[in-house]
């Protein structure tokens, strides 16, 4: 991976510059560190989301409406 | 001069991407970056900063944040604190946390819009810095997010980078220190 980077400065002067290795080996690290945690984030969503849909149909083998676990509970049944 | 809102226009911006420029009214504009660096904004004029941005990204993802001092980023992970996120959507409310970052969450962008504004409390004195960012974007059609962090080094820091975890940015932000 490579790429340049431009300073602007106040009185209108510019330089572009090709990004030194530690710029370009942080950028790299950075991506690899950002998909894994959305790969985390997101595992823990689907889990979250998993855990829910279970205890609303628990809720809901019990007898109560949809409107009674939304009301008791906080839990939108969709 | 009176009290109240006071822009601080740049001494310098270094971006990555197709342009960026600084505004006469001391904005920054910048379109298709993968990075942007303000330089110069916190001064020790001012203790606390306020800095608002609407923008469009490339792609739904998070935008980085790091503080950053005479043209350096600080990048080390082990000196940013928790990254603490809550967010509303559908019908949806929920939060995250993430405590190994090398740089914090700044906002979540989108491709239709979003508006935030982020507080940086104390960032040019020498005692570690406290952020916390509010806004309001496209996602799902419309999500809240809220977003707060730490850092824990006592250095003084004189401008930030902000960049997308993926594709590019385009929009504008001012940086505004409050007088008081």
């Amino acid at each position: 991976m490579s790429f340049t980077i431009t300073t602007v400065y106040l009185d209108g002067r510019t330089e572009t510059r090709d990004a030194t290795p530690e710029e370009v080996a942080q950028r790299e690290a950075d991506l690899v560190a950002f998909e894994a945690e959305r790969v985390a984030r997101e595992a823990a969503e689907a889990q979250a989301a998993a855990a829910k849909a279970s205890a609303i149909a628990k809720l809901e083998a019990l007898g109560l409406t949809a409107d009674e676990v939304s009301a008791a509970f906080g839990l939108q049944v969709t | 001069m009176t009290n109240g809102l006071v822009v601080m226009t740049p001494t310098s911006i270094a971006y990555s991407g197709t342009s960026a420029s600084i505004n006469s009214d001391g904005s920054v504009v910048f379109s298709a970056c993968t990075s942007l660096s303000l330089n110069g904004v916190f001064t020790s004029d001012y203790d606390n900063y306020m800095v608002t941005i609407r923008a469009t990204g490339t792609n739904d993802t998070y935008v980085r944040c790091r503080l950053r001092a005479s043209g350096v980023d600080e990048s080390s992970a082990s000196n940013y604190y928790v990254d603490q996120y809550l967010y509303a959507l559908s019908t949806t409310v929920g939060a995250a946390r993430t405590t190994t970052n090398g740089a914090q969450s700044f906002y979540f962008s989108n491709a239709q819009r979003s508006g935030n504004t982020a507080y940086f409390f104390g960032p040019f004195l020498a005692q570690p810095t406290a952020v916390r960012e509010v806004g309001a974007v496209g996602y799902q059609n419309a999500t809240l997010q809220e977003f707060a962090w730490t850092h824990s080094l006592s250095n003084s820091y004189d401008g930030f980078t902000f960049y997308p975890n993926a594709g590019s940015l385009t929009g504008l932000l001012t940086v505004f220190g409050f007088n008081q």
